[in-house]
C-alpha cells in the first residue's frame, strides 16, 4: 500500500517537471540554430539578359511553365523567346520560338544581316502602368522591386492586361485571375535563383 | 478552362497575321465591354437633353423632359451589369468599392457612378415627380397607393411654396448634373484614353470624342422613344418639339464628326511609330465597321437626311419618316463607334507587327445573346417606369 502511495507521489511531481524540462530544452536547442527572417528592405532585384549569348534553347521558358503551373497551351506565357531576323533589304522578321516546333523557313544566309534571340518577360517596371490601373490593388510592387499579383484579391477586370505595354500579362484559365512573371518571388525570398535562370548561362 | 474555350483560341492563332506577343491572342475586353460605353453614353446624352429644358429654358423641348430623365435612369440601372458579367471573379466585385486603388480610373468610376445615380439622377427625378407622387398616393388604388407613398418618401406638402422649392432644387441639381453627366461618360473615355500602352486608345481626345458621340446617341434615343411612345399612345406628336430636338441632334452630329475627323487627321499627320499598323488595322480589320457603318451609315447619311429635312420644307409625315430613319442609323453608327474603339484596340499587337482576330461567342456569359438581353433590358425597365411615373404632368393631362 505505501509503495503505491510513494509511487503516485513521485509521479505527480515527475510528469509536469519532465514536461517543463523538455520544452525548456527544445527552446534552448532552437536558439542554437537561428532562422534569419527575410527582410525585403535589404534587397533590390534586377535581371540582366545578354542577348548575344542567348542560343534560343527555350529551356528558360519551359522551366518557368513547369515551376509556376502555367498552362501548357500556347496562349499563356509568363516568359517566351523571340527570334529576330534582319535581312539585307532592312526587313525585320520576328517569330515566337516558344510556341513549339516550327517549320523552318528556308532563309538564304547571304540575305541575313543579323539574327538574335530575345527572351521576353515582365520587366518589373519601376513605374508600372499595371499597378497604377488595378482597381483593387491586387497587383503591387514589393519593396525589393518585384511586381506581383495577389490572386486572392484580383477581380479579373483585365485592365492591367490592357495597360501592359509588353504583353507580359494573361488571364490564368484556372484561377481566373491576372497572372504574369513574378520574378519567382517564392524562390528569391529563400535565396534561390528564379526558375528561368539561363541553363546555357546566357 | 473548358476545352471548348481553348479550341477557340487555337482557331484564332490561325487567323493571326504577322507577329503578335503570345498572350495577346485572347481578346480580353469583348462584346460586353462594347455594350457598356454605349449604354452609359445614352445616359449622358439623355440627361443633357433634359437639362436643355431646365437650365437653358428651351421650352419647345419640354414634352420630352420627363421621358429623358426616365430614359437616363433605365439605362443607368443596366450600365453596371455588363461590367459585372465580364469580371472573371464577379463575386469579388465589392472590393472595388471597399478597398479601391485611388490611382485607378476604373476604381474611381464606381464612385462617379454612385454619385451620379444618387446625387443627381434620382434626386432630380424625385423633385420633378414629387407633386404627382403625392397626388397619386391619394388617388391610386391599393397597393399602388402604398408604392406611391413610399416613392414620395411620405411627403405630403404640395403648397405653392413647396412646389417653388421643388423647381429651385431641380434647377440646382441640373446645374450640378451637367458636369456630372460629362464626368460619367467622359470617365469611360478616360479609362481608354489614359492607356499609354495602346496607341489606338491612348489619346487626349478620347474622353471628348466619347462624350460627344454619347450626346449624339442619347438625343437620338430620346427622339426614337418619343416617336414610338406617341405612336403607341395614338397621340399627335408635337412637331415643334421634334424639329427643335432634331436640330440639336444635327449640331451634336456636326461637332462629333469634326472631333473624330480631327482625331484622324491628327494621328495621320503626327505619324507616330504605330501609324503603319493602325492603318493596316482600319483597312484590313475594321473596314466594314468603321468606314461603312460608323462613318457612312452612322454619320454621313443621317447628316444628309437631317440637312434635307431642314432645308426642304417637307410635310410632317415625310419629316417624321426621315427623322426616324436618321436616329436608327445613328444608333447603329454609335454602337459601331464603340465596337471600333474597344475591339479595334485589341486587334493589333503591341509589338506593332501583327493583327489578331476576335471571334464573338453566341451563347455564353459574354456572347451575343447576353449582349442583346442587356440592350433590351433598359427598354423593359423604361416601360415599367413609364407605367409608374407618368411622362406628362398630372395637371397637364387633366386639362388636355
Amino acid at each position: 500500500m505505501t509503495e503505491r502511495r510513494e509511487f503516485l507521489k513521485g509521479a505527480i511531481f515527475f510528469f509536469p517537471a519532465a514536461g517543463i524540462l523538455t520544452s525548456l530544452a527544445r527552446e534552448a536547442a532552437a536558439k542554437d540554430t537561428p532562422q534569419k527572417a527575410y527582410n525585403p528592405a535589404d534587397h533590390l532585384y534586377g535581371m540582366g539578359i545578354e542577348i548575344d549569348k542567348c542560343i534560343g534553347c527555350n529551356r528558360c521558358a519551359v522551366a518557368c511553365k513547369v515551376e509556376n503551373d502555367v498552362p501548357d497551351e500556347p496562349f499563356y506565357f509568363r516568359t517566351w523567346v523571340e527570334r529576330y531576323t534582319i535581312t539585307r533589304d532592312g526587313d525585320v522578321a520576328v517569330e515566337n520560338i516558344s510556341l513549339g516546333p516550327r517549320k523552318d523557313t528556308v532563309q538564304d544566309a547571304r540575305e541575313v544581316v543579323r539574327t538574335f534571340f530575345v527572351p521576353k518577360l515582365c520587366n518589373h517596371c519601376a513605374n508600372p502602368p499595371c499597378v497604377q490601373v488595378c482597381p483593387v490593388n491586387a497587383t503591387f510592387t514589393t519593396q525589393d522591386g518585384a511586381v506581383i499579383v495577389d490572386s486572392k484579391r484580383c477581380i479579373g477586370c483585365r485592365y492591367c492586361i490592357q495597360a501592359c505595354p509588353y504583353g507580359a500579362r494573361y488571364l490564368h484559365p484556372k484561377t481566373k485571375t491576372a497572372d504574369k512573371c513574378t520574378f519567382c518571388y517564392h524562390r528569391v525570398v529563400k535565396g534561390l535563383q528564379p526558375a528561368g535562370s539561363c541553363a546555357s548561362r546566357g | 478552362m473548358t476545352p471548348h474555350a481553348t479550341d477557340g483560341l487555337g482557331e484564332l492563332l490561325e487567323q493571326v497575321t504577322g507577329f503578335i506577343f503570345p498572350n495577346e491572342i485572347e481578346i480580353h475586353w469583348s462584346l460586353l465591354i462594347v455594350v457598356y460605353p454605349y449604354v452609359t453614353g445614352l445616359v449622358a446624352g439623355a440627361f443633357i437633353l433634359a437639362s436643355l429644358v431646365k437650365v437653358f429654358a428651351i421650352k419647345e423641348v419640354q414634352p420630352t423632359y420627363r421621358l429623358s430623365l426616365l430614359t437616363a435612369l433605365a439605362f443607368l440601372l443596366v450600365a453596371p451589369l455588363p461590367l459585372l458579367l465580364h469580371l472573371s471573379q464577379p463575386q469579388r466585385f465589392y472590393e472595388i468599392l471597399l478597398t479601391p486603388n485611388p490611382s485607378s480610373a476604373m476604381a474611381m468610376f464606381g464612385f462617379v457612378y454612385a454619385w451620379y445615380l444618387m446625387g443627381v439622377l434620382l434626386l432630380e427625378i424625385w423633385f420633378e415627380y414629387r407633386r404627382d407622387l403625392v397626388v397619386l398616393a391619394r388617388s391610386a388604388r391599393v397597393p399602388l397607393n402604398w408604392i406611391y407613398r413610399v416613392l414620395s418618401l411620405f411627403s405630403k406638402d404640395i403648397t405653392a411654396e413647396a412646389l417653388a422649392f421643388d423647381r429651385k432644387a431641380i434647377q440646382v441639381i441640373t446645374i450640378i448634373g451637367i458636369p456630372s453627366a460629362f464626368l460619367l461618360h467622359g470617365y469611360v473615355g478616360f479609362i481608354f484614353g489614359s492607356v499609354k500602352a495602346n496607341p489606338w486608345w491612348g489619346s487626349v481626345l478620347m474622353p471628348i470624342v466619347f462624350l460627344m458621340s454619347a450626346i449624339v446617341s442619347g438625343i437620338a434615343m430620346v427622339i426614337f422613344l418619343y416617336m414610338v411612345l406617341t405612336a403607341l399612345r395614338r397621340e399627335p406628336i408635337d412637331m415643334a418639339c421634334l424639329d427643335k430636338i432634331t436640330s440639336y441632334l444635327f449640331y451634336a452630329v456636326i461637332v462629333d464628326f469634326s472631333l473624330e475627323a480631327l482625331d484622324f487627321i491628327h494621328r495621320l499627320y503626327q505619324s507616330e511609330e504605330s501609324v503603319k499598323i493602325l492603318g493596316k488595322l482600319i483597312t484590313h480589320k475594321l473596314f466594314l465597321s468603321l468606314f461603312v457603318i460608323q462613318i457612312l451609315l452612322g454619320m454621313f447619311i443621317p447628316l444628309g437626311i437631317l440637312v434635307l429635312a431642314k432645308a426642304r420644307g417637307f410635310n410632317e409625315d415625310l419629316r417624321k419618316l426621315l427623322y426616324f430613319t436618321a436616329v436608327i442609323l445613328i444608333q447603329l453608327g454609335i454602337f459601331a463607334t464603340r465596337w471600333n474603339v474597344v475591339i479595334g484596340g485589341q486587334l493589333f499587337s503591341k509589338s506593332f507587327r501583327g493583327l489578331m482576330a476576335y471571334k464573338m461567342e453566341i451563347m455564353g456569359i459574354e456572347g451575343l445573346v447576353a449582349a442583346l438581353v442587356l440592350l433590351a433590358l433598359p427598354f423593359v425597365i423604361l416601360a415599367v417606369l413609364i407605367r409608374l411615373l407618368p411622362t406628362k404632368r398630372l395637371e397637364e393631362s387633366a386639362t388636355s
